[in-house]
């Protein structure tokens, strides 16, 4: 017997056992089985051995399976429902997630250099525009008795008072605060508040003080009287100029000479006692000068003429 | 749900470690394949019975794990055959008197040697085996099972037959 025959014939033996075999092919298998005793042999051994499979142990599953079941299951259900929620915004999420951290770096570098472009750029139009930015001026005790020092007393050889009398102190401080902050002069300023004034102490270059004087135009219609006052030096006395305007201001800080600007302090003087003479019917003088009042240990007013260019101005807020 | 776990985890579990001959191997398929039919309960059709498709995805478990166990070189010891001591296969399988084989003979012997041949079969005949003479389904379950024609489940089922006969043989004697 060929091995396909007796596949064949093992195949039908197999189907036999299992009930599976057609009438036509059971009868041709009981005819065989009746003629061949090796055939039925076989089958015997066929049901045997399927016998012997179905009298194998049935091994039960773990105890607490089911639990296990349910417990895995509540586990990826967690798993799966976290992640879903991470994933809602599906697919078009992760393409914008993506675009959005493409353009962070791209946009991110180009900022920083345009920030270092710019402040390369912007520096050399002039130190006024490369000023640090706002931040509060610290104020001084007012019962503080150690005079502030100047940030560098020997370069602050041009030293005067420029005294604002007004009805409107609190706004005039205000306006003082926020042009020294605008033009970043809070590092070079010293305030002190005392009970009958504010008291603003500048210790810069000639052309910042100048720029600061300049902007508190508005400060002089707020006033009732402007006072400036070159302070003393070796030998000389405080040169007062009552009912200083703006422009008179920026004349007297603007003069390096000191001789000159005690020459011309006498000249704006004259001037504006000329004006308030013709503003007074009965011709008598306005209040007489006298020498200033200091919150202030200003360095005496030496040299002069002042190369160095660094002068200390300060400025007095007094109420009315 | 907690119904059908119980009603088919033994059926199941017993098939799987008769294929995977492993307790632990079987008990995490077994598990593993009603964790994967409960979460995808929704998309039964019954175009199957839930019992054949449970066995469908346990199966499919199976093997995959026992080709990758083959691939790694492991096997399971606790199948292996005893001693060559014993009853002949040849003597039991003769003895037509014997309504329950198993009663007479040494049980554990007997057990062991049957496993070790079943394990020796190839996975694809042994689980028709365990699917037909152990687990007791129909041709056309094994075939919902298997995803086979019924007349290929017929002729595998004959040459595992036949293969596992033989393997039977060369174990006890």
């Amino acid at each position: 017997m060929s091995d396909k025959e007796n596949l064949e014939k093992h195949e039908l033996l197999s189907g036999y056992i299992d009930d599976q075999l057609s009438p036509r092919q059971a009868t041709e298998l009981k005819r065989l089985l009746n003629n061949n005793p090796q055939i039925e042999a076989e089958l015997k051994a066929l049901e045997q051995q399927r016998n012997l499979l179905r009298a194998l142990p049935k091994e039960s599953a773990p105890e607490g399976m089911a639990q296990d079941i349910k417990t895995a299951l509540e586990r990826r259900f967690i798993l799966d429902h976290n992640c879903r929620h991470h994933d809602s915004a599906g697919r078009w999420g992760l393409v914008f997630r993506r675009l959005a951290a493409t353009a962070a770096m791209v946009l991110i570098p180009m900022g920083m250099l345009g920030i270092v472009v710019y402040s390369i750029v912007r520096q050399p139009q002039g130190a006024r525009d490369s000023m640090p930015p706002i931040s509060p001026i610290p104020p001084i005790a007012a019962n503080d008795p150690k005079p502030v020092p100047l940030p560098d007393e020997g370069a602050a050889l041009y030293s005067a008072l420029l005294q604002f009398q007004t009805r409107h102190p609190v706004q005039s401080r205000d306006f003082i605060e926020k042009k020294i902050h605008t033009l970043g002069l809070m590092d070079m300023t010293q305030i002190r508040p005392l009970s009958d004034r504010t008291s603003y102490k500048i210790t810069a270059s000639r052309q910042y003080v100048v720029g600061l004087i300049k902007d508190l135009q508005e400060l002089w219609p707020q006033a009732e009287k402007a006072t400036y006052a070159l302070l003393p030096g070796q030998g000389r006395e405080a040169v007062l100029v009552e009912g200083i305007d703006l422009k008179q201001t920026v004349d007297m800080l603007n003069l390096t000479d000191i001789k000159k600007a005690a020459q011309l302090a006498r000249t704006f003087t004259e001037q504006n006692n000329q004006r308030n003479l013709s503003a007074n019917p009965d011709g008598s003088p306005l209040d007489n000068p006298s020498q200033p009042i200091l919150a202030w240990d200003v360095p005496p007013t030496e040299i002069e003429q002042d190369a160095s260019d660094t002068i200390c101005l300060v400025i007095e807020v007094l109420g009315l | 749900m907690g119904r059908l776990i119980i009603k088919y985890q033994d059926r199941l579990y017993n098939a799987i470690l008769k294929i995977c001959g492993n307790p632990d191997d079987a008990a995490e398929l077994t598990q593993e394949s009603f964790v994967k039919v409960l979460e995808n309960i929704g998309t039964f059709r019954s175009q199957s019975s839930f019992y054949t498709w449970l066995f469908r995805v346990g199966i499919n478990l199976t093997l995959t794990f026992c080709s990758r166990r083959l691939r790694l070189g492991m096997r399971s010891l606790d199948n292996s055959p005893g001693g060559k001591e014993g009853l002949k296969l040849a003597d039991v399988l003769a003895d037509t008197k014997r309504e329950t084989p198993l009663a007479d003979i040494e049980k554990r012997e007997m057990i062991q040697r049957i496993l070790a041949a079943l394990e020796k079969l190839e996975d694809h005949q042994r689980v028709i085996v365990v699917l037909r003479d152990i687990e007791g389904m129909s041709y056309e379950q094994i075939a919902d099972v298997l995803q086979l024609e019924t007349g290929t489940v017929k002729s595998r089922l004959s040459r595992a037959r036949l293969a596992l006969r033989e393997l039977l043989q060369a174990v006890w004697i």
